[in-house]
């Protein structure tokens, strides 16, 4: 497929500015990443839907950038088309959200992140205006929800 | 997702884009009339947000097999000038036999010069005993893709109610321009014109065949192979085709079987299915009204049809509908959003 501008992939996915500044901050994707800096929490969350043992159509991306002194940050999640070995810069229109972070739960190595979606309005039916994601780092999995069900992601992360 | 994005990061470099990336394959008998059919090959999905135009590099094929070979035996090949002034133009070459069979651009016109609707409104040309039509039109497409991808949780209603795609509809007439046995088979195609070969882009006969049972690198090898192999080529896993579709009927009736299903398929079962889903070839009987499985009408709930068949007999069902901004007259396909 075309490749498209990563910012009009945004202006695409209406991931909104803050997604932006949040996804271009993270780099390319072949370094990302969940890494730990000065108390920055980096992260990129990937999983293949539906998920495994069917063929993945669609790669499920959530990404942040979260303080873990001040409980806050941003994340933001879209929908791509083509499975994670082969995801395209596609994303589905209408899915992206981009949400502020509101609290920071850290056990061990596992890390719970709640934030609030940004625009209500984007919200579809029965979508929560929560986002949440639990991080383990040393299993390197992420666990989410997508529209009901809970999806198991894999954690990319490097240490800085 | 019936066959939209099939294979979006599989190109490198990417020859076609959604130019050339086929949503769609209907072919039905034409409402009121008998002795026409009508064939249309959707493309571009999501348009106009990926691309605005149809590729003037591109063929965009229909093909018929006539004769239950899998091997085309005629072909409609449409062609599209370069984009000039927010206007384009299409020819349509209607190739028969070892012409129709091999990729090349060859053919007898059909029509010429016929411009492609940009806007609202759909701008018919009719030469000879054809109508044609090119330009953006309502995706016909009906899924809940939103609650397949969360695992069957079909709460989100028609992903596709609001979307776009480029359509290429053709009004033909039955016996002379597919043959004379009613009973045929047909097929979409999409191959970019590098100026030195002809390289396959995309290929589609029934819905959602290559983005459901493939995996990864497979979808382009599927794309790029012809419906004669489709039961003879491997995938990287080194199985054939028959047998990954044969596994992954297993794996879809496994999760059937708590939905209601009749419980998991053997491995004969799940292979004289994919025998059937294969080649990848919409079958048509053109002296038969009837929708899916034979042909496929612009309303066919051909999900719902086809989740019935991968899960064993669940009752599993998505709450999408069929589209309700179709014209009543050719070519049929709603308005743009």
């Amino acid at each position: 497929m075309d490749k498209i501008a990563r910012r009009k992939f945004l202006k695409v996915t209406g991931a909104g500015v803050a997604g932006a500044a949040a996804l271009s901050a993270l780099g390319p994707l072949a370094t990302l990443v969940a890494s730990v800096s000065n108390g920055m929490l980096h992260f990129r969350a990937v999983t293949g839907l539906p998920n495994s043992p069917l063929p993945a159509y669609a790669s499920y991306v959530l990404e942040g950038r979260v303080n873990l002194k001040t409980k806050s940050g941003v994340m933001t999640r879209a929908l791509m088309a083509g499975a994670p070995e082969a995801m395209s810069p596609i994303a589905f229109p209408g899915v992206a959200r981009s949400a502020t972070v509101s609290n920071v739960r850290v056990t061990d190595r596992v890390v719970r992140i709640t934030g609030r979606v940004d625009d209500p309005a984007q919200l579809l039916k029965g979508e929560s205006p929560m986002a949440e994601i639990t991080l383990d780092r040393s299993k390197g999995l992420a666990w989410a929800q997508f529209f009901g069900g809970e999806v198991t992601m894999r954690l990319e992360y490097t240490e800085i | 997702m019936a066959d939209h994005l099939d294979a979006p990061g599989l190109h490198s470099p990417a020859p076609g884009g959604p130019r050339t990336d086929i949503t769609d394959v209907y072919a039905f008998v034409k409402p009121g009339d008998a002795g026409k059919s009508i064939l249309v090959v959707n493309v571009n999905p999501l348009a106009p947000t990926l691309a605005t135009a149809f590729d003037p590099n591109a063929i965009y094929e229909l093909n018929i097999d006539t004769n239950g070979d899998a091997i085309a035996d005629r072909a409609f090949r449409v062609r599209f000038s370069e984009p000039a002034g927010g206007a384009q133009h299409a020819v349509v070459h209607l190739a028969t036999g070892p012409q129709a069979a091999s990729a090349n651009d060859g053919g007898a016109p059909v029509i010429v010069h016929a411009p492609v609707s940009f806007g609202q409104g759909a701008t018919v040309t009719a030469q000879g005993d054809y109508k044609f039509f090119a330009g953006i039109r309502s995706d016909p497409f009906f899924f809940d893709l939103l609650g397949f991808l969360a695992g069957f949780k079909f709460t989100q209603g028609d992903f596709f109610h609001d979307k776009n795609v480029f359509s290429i509809a053709l009004e033909v007439p039955n016996a002379a321009a597919l043959g004379s046995h009613p009973q045929i088979g047909v097929w979409a195609r999409t191959l970019i014109d590098t100026g030195h070969a002809l390289v396959r882009d995309d290929r589609m006969g029934r819905p959602a065949i290559n983005t459901v049972f493939n995996h990864g690198s497979d979808k382009n090898t599927f794309n790029q192979i012809d419906p004669a192999q489709d039961r003879t080529a491997v995938t990287a896993e080194g199985m054939t085709f028959v047998e990954s579709f044969a596994n992954t009927l297993i794996q879809l009736s496994t999760v059937g079987a708590s939905l209601g299903g009749h419980g998991a398929y053997s491995a004969d079962q799940a292979t004289a299915i994919a025998e059937i889903l294969l080649p990848d070839i919409l079958t048509y009987d053109y002296s038969n009204p009837g929708g899916f499985l034979n042909g496929r009408t612009l309303t066919d709930d051909v999900i719902n049809i086809e989740l019935g068949l991968v899960t064993n007999g669940s009752s599993l069902h998505d709450d999408a509908d069929a589209h309700t901004d179709l014209l009543p007259e050719f070519p049929y396909l709603g308005n743009p959003h």
